[in-house]
């Protein structure tokens, strides 16, 4: 089995949230984290390079407008934060994406990034990806945000 | 002397940020175009004066590289400094792109202090080899 990213996958989803849209975010046991917001979503890459796999991410949709108002520096009802909230989803993930595989690689590999896609899962994904030891639970402003990343050689 | 700048990104939440940050440097700011991919920033660049571009490397239809490798065909494109912006942080990438033409490397996420000291490094440049 290879090594645990998990630690290094919150600590790098934490810093990016914080830096990038000034929210916080607290790493929990995948047992406390709520239930999947009905509204929600899963946002995934993958990467390739000396390492390949996917990081797949999951957000509660009441904060697609939060995490745009605030890199945008715009109140959350303005209308560029409403519908610039699933690009800023995916630009947040791209940047965690980059920064973990410094972590986990160093700085001299080349990898190739895919683009950020957008999608949903039912609750038992939900409840699947909770269960894998992998997975990140993170809460932001009490709502959870799950982050995955399978990697192999 | 304000600045003609153009932003190159897929993302318009990006180019929203990029353009908000190159606000707050305080830099004299002229015209600020924007474009979608590399072809469309060409096309900009068809029709007007660009002192630099902040441009990111993975896009639809036409990407940063094979944008800068068109510019560089061109004698007046050429001239343009390119600053590239994007997630990525390898150093051997990082090369790559400076042989290529890029001028500068800018990673996510940045602040206005950081953009303002790389533009000022890259027009330095320009203005030392104009000297």
């Amino acid at each position: 089995m290879g090594k645990s990213h998990r630690e290094t996958l919150a600590a790098v989803t934490a810093a990016v949230l914080e830096n990038q849209a000034f929210m916080f975010a607290d790493l929990v046991d995948n047992d406390a984290a709520p239930r999947l917001p009905e509204d929600h979503y899963v946002v995934r890459m993958t990467f390739a390079g000396p390492v390949q796999g996917r990081l797949t991410m999951v957000f509660p949709a009441g904060m697609c407008a939060e995490v745009a108002a605030n890199m945008l520096g715009l109140d959350e009802e303005d209308e560029l934060a409403i519908a610039g909230g699933q690009d800023a989803l995916k630009e947040l993930v791209n940047v965690v994406c980059g920064r973990l595989l410094t972590e986990i690689a160093g700085e001299e590999p080349v990898f190739d990034l895919s683009v950020p896609e957008i999608s949903s899962m039912d609750q038992a994904a939900w409840e699947g990806m909770l269960g894998d030891p992998e997975t990140a639970a993170l809460l932001v402003d009490e709502e959870p945000v799950l982050a995955h990343v399978s990697c192999e050689a | 002397m304000a600045l003609n700048i153009l932003i190159v990104d897929d993302s318009n939440t990006v180019r929203a940020v990029i353009a908000k940050t190159l606000e707050l440097t305080g830099m004299p700011i002229g015209e600020l175009y924007q474009a979608g991919n590399g072809k469309e920033a060409l096309d900009v660049l068809k029709d007007n004066w660009v002192d630099l571009i902040f441009s990111d490397i993975n896009m639809p239809v036409m990407g940063g590289i094979e944008m800068i490798q068109q510019m560089q065909r061109d004698d007046v494109l050429k001239n343009i400094p390119v600053i590239v912006v994007s997630t990525e942080g390898s150093a051997t990438r990082i090369d790559q792109l400076k042989e290529q033409g890029v001028r500068a490397y800018i990673r996510k996420p940045f602040t206005p202090e950081l953009v303002r000291s790389v533009v000022e490094d890259v027009i330095g440049e320009i203005d030392g080899q104009e000297s």
